[in-house]
């Protein structure tokens, strides 16, 4: 006889990152492939990573929340192929500080580095210019998935082609994602230039951007998005150029605090609302026509511009946030815009910040990729917000536009059937899978999956 | 330096496996779990250019296994030091004292431990400076209804070591046991206890810092020296009845 305990359990409280849904909830936390494998009983279960995923995707749906930290080891690294095979668990902050130590680095890194391999993988998420590197997808050359049905499946774009598919951007209700492997990008420089260019309008920030997409590391907007005519709409195009040379991968191996859904609703009420929305829009604005037009900056810092500046978060507290990310088709942008205009004026729409970047893609699955232009809204979550978010989901359905799931913690599933053509066919592919549907989440149940 | 690591794959034993490679030493590592050693292996390799012989067994089939380990420090270069960071606990070890149990928990708590230390002491005894690292439990500071197996296994490691430590006083090797808390492990998860949780990355990193000095029996975290005295302070009238 040995003496091998199994799994054990621990109760926790999980908000999703932008404070919209909590749920009293059981963890598991295996350390080990035998845990991993035995931890399977009549519940539901669903993977979490760091748990940054703004809709809850990694808990709720009466699931068992299996946390998957402790899976972050290197299994492989081959940097004459540009390879790299991670447990599901590592961070992008763990990732590049060792790709970057051969010049190698991830073309598709979203703008936190405690964000982990599996949550890329399962959220499919989009980097800095997914106008010219794609989303998460274009790097899993394949991935080992577990599903207590199915065992250990090792998964690519021709081995088993349609879970390989239904796992990226499948927020997880496949099964769990063990490790992947990745194909990386030469780094070649440890420095990145930012050219800033002043836009008066959105519909000129679209142009502007549009056209630096394809020819920069990456091209993104800043906006005053506060509901004033006079300024809305105002801001800055930020152009980044890698620097050739000056690689120190040590400065790429950057602490900093870290934040969790919890610690970021730690502040008991948001010091966000309009008045201070607008204080901080006019003064960005002034202060960034004063500093020099072209700046440099660490990668990490470009990279990943709230590892270190999380107060932003932060001061949303405990109500929260609302993100509105949704991709509209170049030919839409413009009504879309006037009409986003329109309604947040009309409404004194406590809008914080609004950003767009050029994105090219499949509208596939579930998966938030399509051609066009990438907006995000950030605002303060009240109920003047979701009276308003009721309104932009129409402008939504009626202009095409693809909203981003894991983003939105309350997005209907109404909206989602009008905006996602294959919706019906991932619930009939999951279905094929998983007919027990073992892998379930608020997300999940939330849209009919 | 070379460090022989065994239980390595999970919990203390990893975290030490990560602070002994980041600090440039080599590493022999046995686990039972097989697929975690491989990963962990690979990973110190390549995370921190680490040498790492990695040895699938578990310590419950026998000893023959410290022959691997023999021939893997016979491959790397002479051995520094051993670091034993394995130890099981079950929920049925509750006094009803089931003989295989009892056995079962002794083999992987102290017998395995007291194997591996002595085979290996004579060729550490020649190097100039090793050690040897064992980690005990608060649970063997007074025995109670809970985990009576365990507690006992490891109050007769901490035995064992206070006296190997006297055994080798006048040698260039360190006997160290380190007394555990709660570390958060999942030994220790789903716990419920308002005493916080140690960290098992600081434990690591302070037995690597430390592995060379005198300290004998440690604590860790450190205010449960204080509990402890507290525990054993406790009259016996009022300690048969608490229940923790």
């Amino acid at each position: 006889m040995t003496a091998r305990p199994g799994v054990r359990e621990e109760p926790a409280l999980l908000v999703s990152f932008d404070g919209g849904f909590r749920e009293r909830t059981v963890c598991h936390r295996p350390d080990r492939y035998r845990l991993l494998e035995s931890d399977v009983d009549a519940r539901p279960r669903i993977a979490r990573g760091g748990g940054y995923s703004y809709a809850a995707a990694s808990f709720g749906g009466g699931s068992v929340t299996v946390e998957m930290q402790k899976f972050n080891r290197i299994l492989g690294f081959d940097p004459a192929r540009r390879t790299i095979e991670v447990e599901a668990g590592m961070t992008l902050g763990e990732l590049l500080a060792v790709t970057a130590r051969a010049s190698l680095w991830l073309p598709v890194l979203p703008g936190y580095p405690g964000i982990t391999v599996g949550g890329c993988i399962a959220a499919n998420v989009h980097g800095k210019n997914p106008f010219r590197d794609g989303t998460f997808r274009s790097c899993v050359a394949d991935l080992t998935l577990f599903h207590p049905d199915h065992g250990f499946r090792r998964l690519s774009e021709t081995e088993g082609a349609t879970v390989f598919e239904l796992t990226c951007g499948g927020y997880g209700l496949t099964g769990i994602v063990v490790s992947a492997t990745l194909r990386l990008e030469p780094l070649e420089g440890g420095r990145v230039t930012v050219k800033r260019h002043a836009v008066g309008s959105l519909p000129e920030a679209v142009r502007v951007v549009q056209d630096l997409a394809g020819k920069s590391l990456f091209a993104y907007t800043w906006h005053d998005a506060t509901p004033r005519r006079r300024t809305f709409g105002r801001g800055y195009v930020y152009e980044g150029t890698l620097e050739p040379g000056g690689l120190d991968a040590r400065r790429l191996a950057v602490p900093y605090r870290v934040l969790t859904a919890t610690a970021r609703a730690r502040l008991p009420f948001s010091l966000w609302n309009t008045a201070s929305a607008r204080v901080f829009a006019s003064g960005y604005w002034h202060l960034e026509r004063h500093r020099p037009e072209v700046v440099t900056a660490d990668v990490f810092d470009a990279i990943f511009p709230f590892a270190r500046r999380s107060a932003y978060f932060r001061l949303f507290g405990r109500p929260g946030l609302v993100e509105y990310q949704v991709i509209v088709t170049p030919d839409r942008a413009e009504s879309f815009l006037a009409e986003l205009g329109h309604l947040l004026r009309s409404a004194g729409a406590p809008s914080v910040m609004l950003s767009m970047k050029a994105f090219a893609g499949e509208p596939r699955l579930l998966r938030f990729e399509r051609d066009g232009v990438c907006l995000t809204l950030n605002l303060e979550r009240n109920g003047t917000t979701l009276g308003l978010l009721a309104r932009l989901d129409e402008l939504t359905i009626e202009t095409g536009a693809r909203p981003n799931i894991i983003k939105d913690s309350r997005l209907p599933l109404r909206v989602v059937r009008a905006c996602y053509a294959e919706h019906e066919r991932f619930r009939r592919e999951l279905a094929a899978f998983d007919a027990r549907r073992r892998f379930r989440s608020e997300l999940s149940e939330r849209l009919g999956l | 330096m070379i460090y022989a690591i065994i239980g390595a794959s999970a919990g203390v034993g990893r975290a030490l496996a990560s602070a002994f490679a980041s600090a440039g030493h080599d590493l022999i590592l046995v686990a039972s779990d097989a697929r975690d050693l491989r990963a962990l292996a690979s990973d110190l390799e390549i995370r921190h250019g680490a040498r790492v012989a990695a040895i699938a067994a578990d310590v419950n089939d026998g000893d023959a296994y410290l022959d691997e380990v023999a021939a893997a420090v016979r491959r790397l270069g002479a051995l520094d030091g051993m670091l034993f960071p394995l130890g099981a606990t079950t929920d049925d070890d509750d006094g009803r004292f089931d003989p295989r149990l009892v056995r079962a928990l002794s083999r992987v708590n102290y017998e395995a431990v007291v194997s591996a230390a002595t085979r290996f002491l004579p060729e550490l005894r020649e190097r100039p400076r090793a050690a040897l690292v064992a980690f005990g439990s608060v649970a063997a500071v007074r025995g109670r209804s809970r985990n009576v197996a365990y507690a006992a296994a490891k109050r007769a490691l901490q035995s064992f070591f206070e006296s190997l430590r006297h055994a080798c006083a006048d040698s260039p090797v360190r006997v160290q046991l380190y007394v555990l808390g709660y570390v958060d492990t999942e030994q220790a998860r789903g716990l419920r206890s308002r005493i916080p949780k140690g960290d098992p990355t600081a434990l690591a990193r302070r037995v690597c810092r430390d592995v060379h000095r005198d300290l004998g029996v440690a604590y860790y975290p450190r205010f449960w020296r204080l509990l402890a005295g507290g525990v054993r302070a406790i009259p016996w009238p009022i300690y048969k009845r608490v229940r923790f």
